[in-house]
C-alpha cells in the first residue's frame, strides 16, 4: 500500500504502524498450540518463511518475528483483517452469536445467488453509509460466507478491535452475527444484508448462544440425526442417560414400571441424539395474579407483574432432559422447556391471554 | 392405606433387605452400589424405592432397614419423605430407619450458574448426616 507522492509517503508509514499494530494484537491473541494451524490456514507466510522463525521461542519475540514478516510481505489492513476472522472461526465460542432471518416479499423472484455481487453491493451499501468502513469476507463451506466489519464514523477511522461478524448461509434466509458491542450500526447491517441478498425484510429471532454450530443445528433442523455409530448397537434403556441396566441383580428397583415410564416419555420428548448446545432460556413473564381466595391486595392490582425467570447451564438441554430420570422433576417437562429446539426460541415472553 | 411393619414377616435365612426412599434415583443407585461394596455377614438385597407406599402387588422379603434420603437443595425430596413417613409402623422406628441428608458440597460456580440469594445460601449448608436414631416418637408420626 505505498503511495507515490512524498506527503502520502508519510501517510502511508502511518497507516503501516497502526496495520502492525493490529497484526501485532491480532497474533498476540493466538494460543501457542494453535498458531501453526492457523498462520497455515492463513496461507499469507510462505512455507520457506514459517521455517525461518523459532516457534519455542517466547511469545512476545515470536510475535515480533511474524509481524517483521508481514512487513516484509507487504501485508494489507485487509489480510489482518483475514487472520482475525480465521482466529474468530476457531474462536467462534468467544463471541455470543445472534439469529437473523430474512424474508423475500411476496411474488419476488428467487434469482440465482450471486456470491461476488452479494459481496460487492454489501460492502458499498456500508461505505455508502458510514465513509470508514472495513468490510472483508472469506468463504466457507456449505455456501457460508463469513463477513468482518470494523465500524468507523464520518470522521473517525474504523476501530479494528471492536468489529462485529456475520455468517450468511446463502442459499438459505439465515444469518448469525455475533453481537457487537456498537449497537448502534446493527439496524444498518440489517439493512445491507437484506438489500444485498435481495431479501425484503429481516427479522431477529429469539434465540442466542455461544455455540454457532448449535444455533445451526436447531436453525436448519439438523439436531433430530441419530447417530447410526458405534451407539446403535447398545439397547435404548443402556443408552439413555447413564442410567445402567446391566446392574447388580442385589438393587431392586421397587418403582420400575414408573420408572420406565419416564425414560420412555424423556425419549419421546428429547430424541436419542446429544442436544444443540444452549447456556440459557429466558422467560418474561406479564401475568397479572391470580388468586384463588377473595379479595387480597394483589388481586386488585390492575398492572401486571412482571418477573424474569432464568435458566442456565454448561448446557441446558441436556441438563433438562436429565431432570426427570434423575428424579429432580416430573416426566413430561413443561412444554414451555421442551419446546425450545422445535420453535428454535430461547426467548420467551409469557404474557395473559 | 398400606403401612410397613418390622416384623410382619419372618426373617429370610442370612439375608438382609435394606430400604433406600428418596426421589432420586442416581443418588439412591450410588448409596446402593456403595453399600454393597461394603463386607456383611449376610447376604444383603438393597431395593431403591421414590416414595412409600410400596407397589403392593410384589412379594418382597422383610424390610430389616429403611434410609430416607434427602437432598437439601431441593424441597419436593423433603415433602416426599415427610410424606413417606405415613406409610411406616411406629415400631420401625426402633433402630430400624435411618435418615441421610445429601447436598453438602458446594456448588461449583461456573459461567452461566444462576445468582441469587438462594444458590449463595446453598454454598454453605450446614447439616450433617444424621445416623440411624430411634428418636422420633410414636405420637409425632
Amino acid at each position: 500500500m505505498r503511495s507515490e507522492t512524498a506527503g502520502d509517503v508519510v501517510r502511508a508509514k502511518e497507516m503501516d504502524e497502526t496495520v502492525s499494530e493490529f497484526f501485532r494484537r491480532t497474533i498476540l491473541k493466538i494460543p501457542l498450540t494453535e498458531m501453526m494451524t492457523i498462520l497455515k490456514t492463513w496461507n499469507f507466510l510462505s512455507e520457506n518463511q514459517l521455517q525461518t522463525v523459532n516457534f519455542r521461542q517466547r511469545k512476545e519475540s515470536l510475535v515480533q518475528d511474524l509481524v517483521l514478516l508481514c512487513e516484509e510481505n507487504r501485508a494489507s489492513l485487509n489480510d489482518a483483517a483475514l487472520l482475525d476472522i480465521i482466529y474468530t472461526q476457531f474462536h467462534r465460542h468467544q463471541k455470543v452469536w445472534d439469529v437473523f432471518q430474512m424474508s423475500k416479499g411476496p411474488g419476488e423472484d428467487t434469482d440465482l445467488f450471486d456470491m461476488e455481487q452479494f459481496k460487492s453491493s454489501f460492502k458499498k451499501i456500508l461505505k455508502r453509509a458510514l465513509k470508514n468502513v472495513t468490510v472483508s469476507f472469506r468463504d466457507a463451506e456449505e455456501n457460508a460466507v463469513w463477513i468482518r466489519i470494523a465500524w468507523g464514523t464520518q470522521y473517525g477511522k474504523p476501530n479494528q478491535y471492536k468489529p462485529a461478524y456475520v455468517v450468511y448461509y446463502s442459499q438459505t434466509p439465515y444469518a448469525f452475527t455475533s453481537s457487537s458491542q456498537l449497537k448502534s450500526n446493527l439496524p444498518l447491517l440489517g439493512q445491507a444484508l437484506t438489500i444485498a441478498s435481495k431479501h425484503h425484510q429481516i427479522v431477529k429471532m429469539d434465540l442466542r448462544s455461544r455455540y454457532l454450530d448449535s444455533l445451526k443445528a436447531i436453525v436448519f433442523k439438523q439436531y433430530n440425526q441419530t447417530f447410526e455409530t458405534h451407539n446403535s448397537t447398545t439397547p435404548l434403556q443402556e443408552r439413555s442417560l447413564g442410567l445402567d441396566i446391566n446392574m447388580d441383580s442385589r438393587i431392586i428397583h421397587e418403582n420400575k414400571t414408573e420408572k420406565e415410564r419416564v425414560q420412555r416419555v424423556t425419549q419421546e420428548i428429547f430424541g436419542d441424539y446429544p442436544q444443540p448446545r444452549l447456556e440459557f432460556a429466558q422467560y418474561k413473564l406479564e401475568t397479572k395474579f391470580k388468586s384463588d381466595l377473595n379479595g387480597g391486595i394483589l388481586a386488585e392490582r390492575e398492572e401486571p407483574l412482571r418477573c424474569l425467570v432464568k435458566f442456565s447451564s454448561p448446557h441446558l438441554l441436556e441438563a433438562l432432559k436429565s431432570l426427570a430420570p434423575a428424579g429432580i422433576a416430573d416426566a413430561p417437562l413443561s412444554p414451555l422447556l421442551t419446546c425450545i429446539p422445535n420453535k428454535g426460541m430461547n426467548y420467551f415472553k409469557i404474557r395473559d391471554k | 392405606m398400606s403401612v410397613l411393619r418390622p416384623l410382619d414377616k419372618l426373617p429370610g435365612l442370612n439375608t438382609a433387605t435394606i430400604l433406600l426412599v428418596g426421589t432420586e434415583d442416581v443418588l439412591l443407585q450410588q448409596l446402593a452400589e456403595a453399600m454393597l461394596k461394603e463386607d456383611c455377614t449376610s447376604e444383603l438385597k438393597v431395593h431403591l424405592a421414590k416414595s412409600l407406599p410400596l407397589p403392593s402387588n410384589v412379594n418382597r422379603p422383610r424390610i430389616d432397614l429403611i434410609v430416607f434420603v434427602v437432598n437439601l437443595h431441593s424441597k419436593h425430596s423433603l415433602r416426599n419423605v415427610e410424606e413417606s413417613l405415613h406409610h411406616v409402623d411406629a415400631a420401625f422406628f426402633l433402630g430400624k430407619v435411618s435418615f441421610l441428608a445429601t447436598g453438602d458440597r458446594r456448588l461449583s460456580s461456573h459461567h452461566g450458574a444462576a445468582p441469587g440469594p438462594h444458590a449463595a445460601d446453598l454454598r454453605r449448608p450446614c447439616a450433617q448426616r444424621l445416623g440411624p436414631e430411634p428418636a422420633v416418637p410414636a405420637a409425632e408420626l
